[in-house]
């Protein structure tokens, strides 16, 4: 996440009363990009992956860890580091000067993200298809795991958990602070959670001004032999009286069986693994957005990795939800608890959701596919078509363009600046959807259209990182090389996203999956210039289409990653990872680079057939097997201090001492 | 009669010849030719002459009739690495294997409508790499010691010393046996004939553990070391150390594969061509008479090289008819 230039941010209400300024200019500045870059084709496949860590800070004495809130001191510290500035790394927005040549080793990069507790890793440069690159990218990732370790105080560790267990219980952080701030209003939570820099808190406090309450991020309770039915949250304070939202809880925010968190941070503290790629041309772009987008509930149920909140086992294992509400600015108008009157539409969900459209120009892309309920705003589609856009990616930005922009700094309205992409940013970047499609950044030559992949957990291990990064590489790389088919209807998608959460999904439950990916064999060759004498008159024609129910069915997430066998289901889908496996045998790969990706391939195969655990999984059965655990769902500071210690210590040996072999596999 | 069998390009357009899991080029091939000729055919029952081209001038069937004009590739020749994978069929003479060459390549030439490729790996028949038997060939001869790191070259090994290789035994046919390391490297200089007219960059070997590519190596007759050798592997991570470390040390990149060697048997092609008419079935079908024999296989890969992406991938076939 980069930062905007600081200014003087608005507060709500007075930045929604430059809602339609922003938009109108940002539309604006999105033709000017749209016209500049349509024709941009970039010769080759770059990609880059994200690490997101946790800083935590060790108090061995008490058998206690906390998170450290010293971002901006780390960061400091990593960008001031003379040796890594001079192999072109550090942080880039603290360093703003030019950095020296890039050919050297690349240094990482890091970055600052919304919890003051995260930080952010990036290689210096992005990946290349080159096979020798991909096994590059396990090493680097271990490297700025490394670096980021070197540049914090003795106690304090950098760990890839999607969340820290006890998030919003007292004494969590270091240094300490009083909850119930100005900003974010939580009775769980500091302000100082957030990183300072004022984007953030003002993106936090408008959205929760904007919803006219509190974000409600519940989860249900994972019900154990000791937890009571119903189970009330413990935790929450019916009693206090320093805000208006406040009273959110004694209006029924906080609801039986179901863990309450009442902040951003609780979801925007989460750690992902998120993967960009750089497609060739926009139309290249379009297509993988739209091939990858019915992966993405898949990707998200086969990482899960996040079974605690706020010191409880939850029902479900992953982090997407809690996010999405974390950031859910929609009004009681816009969710359908009351009469629209003030706004615009009934928004089915938040800014923080699974895709809604899809936008390739591929003849494949059956108008039954599409969303009929997809909301936009049709005079900014209107605008978009008279400067000459296409109709699916009009409606693509106008469903983006429904939302507001939440931080609006009074600087930026002075003039427009169609070189600039800063407006039309501000709604991109705050629609976080499970995909994302990126134009070229203004200002600079080297980038094409982008898309990225966004709903994968972070891993414990930088081999399990490195495995899903490079594993969806090579699936886009099958996807584009055999011209693959995954669409079906968005809003199955939708669903699967859903089902994705539920404990086990990944061995119990099933997605709605295409069963046959591959291109039909339409035309053929063309028939001009071929042999009139020699050929018939006519090939066969192609079969018609069939209802679009008959294309898709319920997979298990194993029988989409490694196929169906006989007699289930269809039987039809060869499977992702066979896939790549035949793409790789019409690549020309050496021996040594095979045998790294053919341990990545196993990880994921395994993961899919139940023979690895998820980290999910294996957290969840670490908590029970604890001393300290008793049966009643709740995860103590023992039990928290272990396990993060615990993984801090698979980071590490990647289960080759037995610990946390479950899940890697690795003898 | 000569046949010249094409399974036109299979990247995308072939369904049933890729993505399961037990997917062996042997099966890619006969699945894709029996797919690209059936796709072609108007009816079960209809002639092979409507979907089949016969040159009197060379004798040859061409099978199905060529795209006029060829396919091509949709980039600039720069943009892609050019792998062309020629297997030299068992049962057939070596001295035909200059023009089997000759008619493979260009073939892949013109399909892909460039006049070079990067890399030409050729297979000869019956050699099958096997890692167990790699290592303890090479036991032998670099001490019994597997694992150690500094395994000695073998370079200065005497060629005649490795059972497995009986270069003093003339088998040029029919025989489960892989052919003197002489009669290959007649067929070498073929390929670097090849090489030096710039017709193929880089040459390359299949399946050679490493004692016999140091003999192959280190024979008087070869002037254009290959750049690769390509192995079978079923779990890669096997390969034995001793053909990693003398690869490494000798400049040649192991790259990996998934095809068999007997990628075209007599009785399946027999079998595939009776099943679409070209071949008398026996029922009347008015196909041809006589016995195919199978001559060589090519197969081609256009990989766009900075994008990682297959553009083109498919297979000619060889074979002649005879006895009709």
């Amino acid at each position: 996440m980069g930062l905007l230039a600081i200014g003087t941010p608005l507060e709500w209400p007075e930045a929604k009363l430059q809602a339609d300024h922003v938009r109108a200019w940002g539309i604006e500045q999105l033709l000017s990009i749209w016209r500049r870059n349509k024709g941009k084709a970039r010769d080759a496949l770059l990609w880059g992956d994200e690490i997101e860590y946790l800083v935590v800070c060790y108090d061995d004495e008490n058998r206690k860890v906390r998170l450290s809130l010293r971002q901006a001191e780390i960061l400091e510290a990593l960008a001031s580091d003379e040796k890594l500035l001079e192999q072109g790394g550090g942080v880039p927005d603290i360093n703003a000067e030019e950095l020296k040549n890039g050919d050297v080793a690349p240094a990482p990069i890091f970055h600052p993200e919304f919890g003051r507790f995260m930080l952010e890793a990036t290689p210096r440069k992005p990946w290349g298809i080159g096979f020798k690159d991909l096994l590059d990218v396990e090493p680097n990732m271990k490297l700025r795991r490394k670096i980021a370790k070197e540049h914090m105080a003795a106690t304090e560790c950098p760990i890839t958990l999607t969340t820290f267990p006890r998030l919003g219980r007292n004494d969590s952080t270091k240094p300490s602070y009083p909850n119930s701030g100005p900003k974010l209003r939580s009775q769980f939570l500091p302000d100082e959670i957030a990183n300072p820099h004022i984007r953030f808190p003002t993106l936090a406090a408008n959205i929760r001004s904007r919803r006219g309450r509190k974000v409600e991020v519940n989860v249900p309770i994972f019900h154990d032999e000791k937890t009571a039915k119903p189970w009330k949250d413990p935790t929450v304070n019916y009693d206090l009286h320093n805000w208006p939202e406040d009273d959110d809880v004694r209006n029924g925010a906080a609801k039986d069986d179901f863990i309450h968190m009442d902040a951003m941070a609780f979801g925007m503290g989460s750690c992902c693994l998120q993967i960009t790629f750089q497609a060739k041309n926009i139309d290249e772009g379009r297509k993988m957005y739209d091939q990858l987008s019915p992966l993405g509930p898949i990707m998200l149920a086969l990482t899960a990795a996040t079974p605690i909140y706020k010191g409880f086992l939850a029902d479900t294992d992953v982090r997407w939800n809690q996010i999405s509400r974390a950031v859910d600015d929609r009004t009681a108008e816009e969710l359908g608890e009351k009469p629209l009157k003030n706004d615009r539409w009934r928004i089915p969900k938040s800014r923080y959701a699974s895709n809604s459209t899809y936008i390739s120009k591929d003849p494949r892309l059956r108008q039954e596919y599409f969303d009929p309920d997809l909301v936009i705003d049709e005079e900014i589609k209107q605008k978009l078509m008279d400067g000459g856009m296409d109709n699916l990616l009009a409606t693509h930005f106008a469903h983006i363009f429904i939302r507001d922009p939440i931080v609006v700094f009074a600087e930026d309205l002075k003039e427009l600046d169609l070189l600039k992409s800063d407006h039309f940013e501000n709604l991109q970047s705050t629609n976080w959807q499970h995909m994302r499609f990126k134009p070229p950044p203004s200002g600079t030559d080297d980038i094409g259209w982008r898309v990225e992949f966004r709903p994968m957990e972070i891993q414990i291990t930088d081999f399990e990182n490195a495995a899903f990064s490079i594993f969806m590489v090579l699936i886009t790389r099958a996807i584009l090389s055999f011209d693959l088919n995954f669409y079906v209807p968005i809003p199955r998608v939708t669903e699967n996203m859903e089902t994705a959460h539920r404990r086990d999904a990944v061995l119990n439950e099933r997605f709605w999956f295409r069963k046959d990916p591959f291109p039909r064999k339409a035309t053929g060759r063309s028939e001009l210039g071929s042999r009139p004498a020699s050929r018939p008159a006519s090939r066969p024609p192609t079969p018609p289409l069939g209802p679009v129910e008959d294309e898709y069915e319920l997979m298990s997430v194993d029988e989409v990653i490694n196929g169906q066998r006989p007699g289930q289901g269809s039987g039809e889908f060869p499977g992702l990872i066979p896939l790549v496996e035949n793409y790789l045998n019409s690549m020309n790969v050496d021996v040594e680079t095979r045998c790294e990706l053919a341990q990545y391939l196993d990880l994921i195969r395994k993961r899919a057939d139940g023979r690895l655990w998820s980290g999910a999984k294996w957290m969840r059965d670490f908590v029970s097997k604890h001393a300290e655990y008793e049966k009643d769902s709740a995860v103590g500071d023992g039990i928290q201090y272990d396990l993060v210690k615990a993984a801090e210590q698979i980071a590490r040996n990647e289960g080759r001492d037995g610990l946390g072999n479950e899940m890697l596999g690795r003898h | 009669m000569k046949l010249l069998l094409s399974t036109s390009n299979i990247i995308n357009t072939s369904p049933s010849t890729f993505g399961r899991p037990t997917t062996k080029s042997s099966s890619e091939l006969t699945t894709s030719l029996l797919s690209n000729f059936k796709s072609l055919r108007s009816s079960s029952n209809s002639s092979y002459k409507e979907w089949t081209n016969y040159d009197s001038q060379t004798d040859t069937l061409y099978i199905p009739t060529p795209e006029e004009p060829s396919p091509g590739l949709s980039e600039e020749r720069s943009q892609y690495d050019i792998t062309v994978k020629l297997f030299y069929l068992p049962g057939v003479d070596p001295k035909e294997r200059c023009t089997h060459t000759k008619e493979a390549i260009d073939c892949v030439l013109k399909e892909l409508g460039v006049d070079n490729i990067d890399l030409l790996i050729v297979s000869f028949p019956n050699i099958v790499f096997d890692a167990e038997d790699e290592s303890s060939d090479d036991s032998d001869e670099e001490g019994d010691d597997q694992q150690k790191e500094d395994t000695t070259s073998p370079a200065t090994d005497s060629p005649s010393s490795s059972p497995l290789n009986p270069n003093n035994h003339n088998t040029s046919t029919n025989t489960n046996r892989p052919e003197p390391l002489t009669s290959m490297l007649r067929t070498w200089s073929t390929l670097e004939t090849l090489h030096s007219t710039s017709a193929v960059t880089k040459l390359g070997l299949s399946e050679f553990g490493s004692s016999r590519l140091s003999k192959f190596l280190n024979h008087p007759s070869l002037k254009t070391r290959p750049s690769i050798n390509q192995i079978n592997v079923r779990d890669c991570c096997v390969v034995p150390k001793p053909l990693i470390v003398y690869a490494k040390q000798q400049g040649i990149e192991l790259l990996t594969h998934s095809d068999c060697t007997d990628i075209l048997p007599r009785g399946t092609l027999r079998e595939l061509l009776g099943g679409v008419g070209v071949l008398e079935d026996g029922k009347g079908g008015g196909g041809l008479r006589g016995d195919v024999v199978p001559k060589w296989v090519v197969k081609y890969t256009a990989v766009v090289r900075d994008r990682g992406i297959v553009e083109a991938k498919g297979y000619f076939g060889g074979a002649e008819l005879v006895g009709c």
